[in-house]
């Protein structure tokens, strides 16, 4: 005897057949999917979400700077770290100023105030460089400072813009760079930047060639420190900078602490030979100087001596009298730093 | 003798028996699938897969060039291109467009390191408006990428305007080589967004740089290489010679309202910007950059890539040869 089969309703068929169809189109729309692939990134691949949401503690803050915030801010987004093989991720060219002074690595950590949470227009990021030394960190400091900025009492050395903070503590070299002009910003930075030096305490390594620039005409916040390639010659490194006015003239002063004397004369002489090189011509010295070196070149003067282990000098001087008054003061504090 | 068939409700064994039978067949499809499923998506092209950038140039368009000045940027390119006849002179109908924007950092766009939003923005509802299929906006930013679009405000802008934004993912990159050339050989290139593409656009700012001493047109395309490109910066004029001659845009808009003079390529101050109140559109890459460098307080001369890439014949050094159209926005 057969088995009874039982008939189906036309609402089970019904069913079975849209059943069916449903997985048709859900194969075939992979099918077009993956066919016609579009890479175009959704409104979600394009925005980025606050440390709200994300876990909390130390898995949220790698890099550990969100700590210096004060009340009031908050870290927006995970902090980052980057070593000397992959720092140019985040600086790109700019990478290759701090490998010739010796960086050692860069953390960062973007930050809001609580009343901007949710605005993702308004923000700050916290980049903390840390350097082989205190001087590393000068140099970076002092060769990126921008002009005519304000000075802040932070740190050894420190400077305000429009929209950021920028101070050296020990080794470190730190940038606060905001998205807004810093208003409300502002105390939030300089909170930063105080936790950030209470809690990192560093020696402070005085740096002696910066007391060596005479301060008759000098612009104190031009003294900056060149690792390499000063005045585009590879061999004059570790160079100190100093821009002056006297009488109305414009010109830099320089000098740079040798190893040795005989290594300070050796410089005085290659860059009196390079300048020579490039056309340029000896001029009568008219001083009491000891081996001072005066060359004209491209409309204007190179005054280069060297003394005990110090070469130094006066770079682009359009007035001799002028660049040999500089001369002899450099010259002047020179001896007596060295007394 | 046929089966009986029987009428009435489905007793408890058959309901089991189909429910397994069901379950089976669910449990089955689900394990092909997952067998199946591919979560990394396609991988790039393997080296000996090399693809060619197509020629986006229009030749029959010549070399031209606007020079337009003024403070409001919308003005200024609708001007600047119209000034060479609009941009449906560059975009056609049904045209798949490409823009590749300097989106290089995740800064804010006030510190001008990477191309204005809201140029980005105006330029893909130009080319929409002249009837272009799609637009597309892309680059492989040195930042993350989604950090980059995202903070800087043109993935917003893009997609508010109308476009497409395709983030820098692996399946998209292949293996290119410049004929002849010694630094382009067989590196990875963002060519999945240009592979259909019928125009190529490149906007980007006029930037100081610590290395090459200018970042503008030219060295925009460097957003279009993969791998550890930051090896080419020992060698950077020649890379970007290279990239010149690699890349034959439609045209370049590059954007000097605001200059960035000093630090760059980041910058990071406001103190580090100029607004110099200019837009320069160009269907020579060379010249944009010859003109632009004006803006840094520079000469062409005073910027090796823009010499070797003249020389190598990707355009004209000599911008003033161009006989480009000037005008003023107020």
């Amino acid at each position: 005897m057969s088995t009874p089969i039982r008939s189906h309703s036309k609402t089970e068929t019904a069913v079975s057949v849209a059943i069916l169809i449903g997985l048709v189109a859900i194969a075939a729309g992979v099918i077009w999917r993956g066919v016609f692939y579009d890479p175009a990134a959704s409104p979600a691949d394009l925005t980025l979400s606050p440390m709200a949401g994300e876990p909390s503690g130390l898995a949220s803050d790698p890099v550990g700077l969100a700590q210096y915030l004060g009340d009031g801010a908050r870290a927006w987004g995970r902090g980052e770290r980057f070593e000397p093989d992959d720092v140019f991720q985040k600086i790109n060219g700019r990478a290759e100023l701090y490998f010739a002074a010796g960086f050692i690595s860069l953390q960062c950590q973007r930050f809001q105030l609580a009343a901007d949470e949710g605005d993702s227009d308004r923000w700050t990021e916290a980049f903390v460089y840390e350097m082989a030394s205190h001087r590393a960190a000068f140099s970076v400091y002092s060769t990126q400072r921008r002009s005519g900025v304000e000075n802040v009492e932070l740190g050894d050395f420190a400077y305000r813009t429009a929209n950021g903070l920028y101070f050296v503590h020990g080794p470190f070299y730190v940038e606060l760079v905001s998205s807004v002009i810093t208003g409300q910003m502002a105390p939030a930075m300089l909170t930063f930047g105080g936790n950030f030096i209470a809690l990192n305490p560093a020696t402070r390594e005085p740096i002696a060639e910066l007391q060596m620039f005479a301060p008759d005409g000098l612009d104190p916040d031009s003294v900056l420190l060149l690792i390499n390639d000063a005045f585009g010659l590879g061999r004059l490194d570790n160079v100190f900078t100093a821009r002056y006015a006297i009488g109305g003239v414009q010109m830099t002063a320089f000098l740079s602490q040798r190893a040795t004397q005989q290594e300070a004369a050796e410089l005085a002489k290659v860059y009196f030979d390079s300048l020579m090189g490039l056309g340029g011509e000896e001029e009568p010295a008219d001083s009491d100087m000891a081996n001072l070196k005066v060359v004209k070149i491209m409309d204007g003067y190179e005054f280069i001596f060297s003394h005990g282990r110090f070469f130094a000098g006066v770079h682009a001087a359009p007035d001799k009298p002028a660049g040999a008054e500089l001369a002899r003061m450099l010259h002047r504090t020179i001896t007596e730093a060295r007394q | 003798m046929s089966p009986k068939h029987e009428s009435g409700p489905i007793s408890r064994r058959e309901f089991l028996i189909r429910t397994a039978k069901a379950g089976a067949v669910i449990g089955a499809s689900g394990a092909v699938g997952f067998w199946l499923a591919d979560p990394l998506g396609p991988t790039a092209a393997s080296a000996d897969q090399q693809v060619s950038l197509p020629d986006f140039s229009v030749p029959s368009l010549g070399s031209s060039m606007s020079i337009v000045t003024g403070p409001d940027r919308i003005k200024t390119v609708g001007r600047a291109l119209g000034a060479l006849g609009g941009i449906e002179r560059f975009v056609k109908g049904g045209d798949r467009v490409v823009l590749k924007v300097n989106a290089a950092f995740a800064t804010p766009a006030v510190l001008s390191a990477t191309a204005n939003p809201q140029l980005v923005g105006e330029v893909v509802r130009l080319c929409l408006a002249a009837g272009a299929a799609s637009v597309t906006v892309t680059d492989n930013p040195i930042n993350d990428p989604r950090s980059c679009f995202a903070l800087t405000g043109i993935g917003r802008a893009a997609r508010a305007a109308g476009a497409k934004v395709v983030l820098p993912k692996a399946a998209l990159f292949g293996p290119a080589s410049l004929s002849g050339g010694r630094l382009i050989r067989n590196w990875p290139v963002l060519y999945g967004p240009l592979a259909r593409a019928d125009k190529l656009i490149g906007i980007a700012p006029v930037k100081d740089h610590s290395r090459s001493g200018a970042s503008m047109a030219m060295k925009n395309w460097y957003g279009l290489l993969g791998g550890r490109r930051n090896i080419f910066h020992q060698d950077i004029h020649n890379i970007i010679k290279e990239l010149a001659m690699f890349v034959r845009p439609t045209l370049v808009i590059l954007d000097g309202t605001v200059t960035m003079m000093t630090n760059g390529p980041t910058g990071g101050s406001l103190d580090d910007l100029k607004q110099t109140n200019t837009m320069i559109v160009s269907t020579d890459h060379v010249a944009a950059d010859a003109a632009g460098a004006e803006l840094l307080g520079k000469t062409a001369a005073n910027l090796p890539f823009i010499t070797k890439a003249a020389r190598a014949g990707a355009g004209v050094a000599d911008y003033e040869s161009l006989g480009p159209l000037r005008a003023d926005t107020g």
